[in-house]
């Protein structure tokens, strides 16, 4: 039966070949998602890498009172959020070396001239099946503190800039992610 | 006894034809309308999940009888001072504080406890896997990781921190693009 099946005419061979190659395909506007904000991944990228550029700070803190304030560019709608998180870790960063934060002798203006992200979408695709696709996320992070003393005169100035990097891989859109950390 | 082969040969021709029409010209897609939508339900729902599962862990029993005030940090879009994500996840640990016998403060300044809380993550991860025409797939992953400083108002020590972690995931699929959701949620 099997063997008959295929010793068919060519052309009706022909025509369910082709339905075989076109009907499969389904052209649909793709799913574009809702408005979620900022998505998982992109704040745990943002969180680590600010995470990672306060080790870099060599002031320390300890048994001084230091008034912090934060001015960041960002890519949020609107810095506030960012800046009062960044304050936030400065906090608990200056509590935890023995310091206290508040209207003292010491000042701490933090910059935040460039905290975002960039994704790269990349895809071997045959028939619109991806055979291979990948998005990888890069956060990049750059830090300025400046420490001035009571008198104004400016104690040091340190900047870090460690980014992050993530990248997700599927294999034929069904397989995966496979989580790659760089 | 030829036509007889031949004529179960186009019986098995047409029976095939039927069931490519059938099934593979089929399409389930899950659309979204936006704006009007607003954030779709999935992505409400399981980092409403996922937050729960993380305040499993949460115990707040040393603090009963106090009085605390909450500040929420998030790394979320906004368009005025405070995000929906900081105002829902404040309320939310104003409700589990008071159920363990802690009070909440009317203002900072009466305080005994700050409690600060940093999300590094509270958000969705959406990923859609199709492999054509068999199965096609939405999941989404809540997120949920807090990191808590709770501070001694008067000194500004550091009294305890605590992180809590948590994820939810929802998905759902659809059999050759017809047969379906069929939904699951771990």
């Amino acid at each position: 039966m099997g063997t008959h099946l295929f010793r068919c005419r060519p052309r009706i061979r022909t025509l369910l070949l082709l339905s075989l190659f076109l009907l499969p395909s389904c052209a649909t506007v793709d799913y574009l998602p809702p408005r979620q904000g900022t998505s998982a991944e992109l704040q745990a990228i943002l969180a680590q890498s600010l995470e990672g550029n306060l080790k870099e700070i060599g002031f320390d803190p300890a048994g001084k009172t230091v008034d912090i304030k934060v001015r960041a560019l960002g890519g949020h709608q609107t810095p506030q959020g960012l800046e009062k998180y960044v304050k936030s870790l400065l906090q608990e960063w200056t509590v935890r070396k023995g310091g206290k934060v508040g209207p003292g002798e010491w000042r701490m203006d933090v910059f935040l001239p460039v905290l975002g992200s960039s994704a790269t979408r990349r895809e071997l695709s045959y028939q619109n099946i991806p055979l291979y696709y990948s998005e990888r996320f890069r956060a990049t992070c750059q830090l300025v503190v400046v420490v001035r003393d009571g008198e104004g005169t400016v104690a040091g100035i340190w900047r870090a800039g460690k980014g992050g990097d993530l990248a997700d891989i599927y294999l034929m859109r069904i397989l995966g992610p496979f989580d790659k950390p760089f | 006894m030829k036509s007889k082969s031949l004529h179960r040969q186009l019986i098995g021709w047409s029976f095939l034809m039927v069931l490519i029409l059938f099934l593979a010209s089929s399409c389930a897609t899950k659309r979204y309308w936006g704006p009007s939508m607003g954030r779709s339900a999935d992505s409400q729902s399981t980092p409403a999940n996922a937050l729960e599962k993380a305040m499993k862990a949460a115990n707040f029993e040393a603090y009963k009888g106090k009085t605390l005030w909450v500040e929420v940090y998030t790394l979320t879009d906004r368009t005025g001072e405070e995000s929906a994500e900081e105002r829902f996840l404040r309320s939310w640990l104003a409700e589990k504080i008071s159920a363990q016998g802690a009070r909440m403060a009317q203002s900072k300044a009466q305080a005994d406890v700050l409690l600060d809380v940093k999300a590094r993550v509270f958000g969705v991860h959406q990923t859609r896997r199709d492999f054509i025409p068999l199965v096609y797939m939405e999941s989404t992953q809540g997120i949920v990781d807090l990191h808590l400083t709770f501070y001694e108002r008067e000194s500004g020590k550091i009294l305890q921190t605590e992180d809590l972690k948590g994820e939810a995931r929802y998905l759902e699929y659809y059999i050759l693009y017809m047969i379906g959701p069929f939904k699951s949620i771990e």
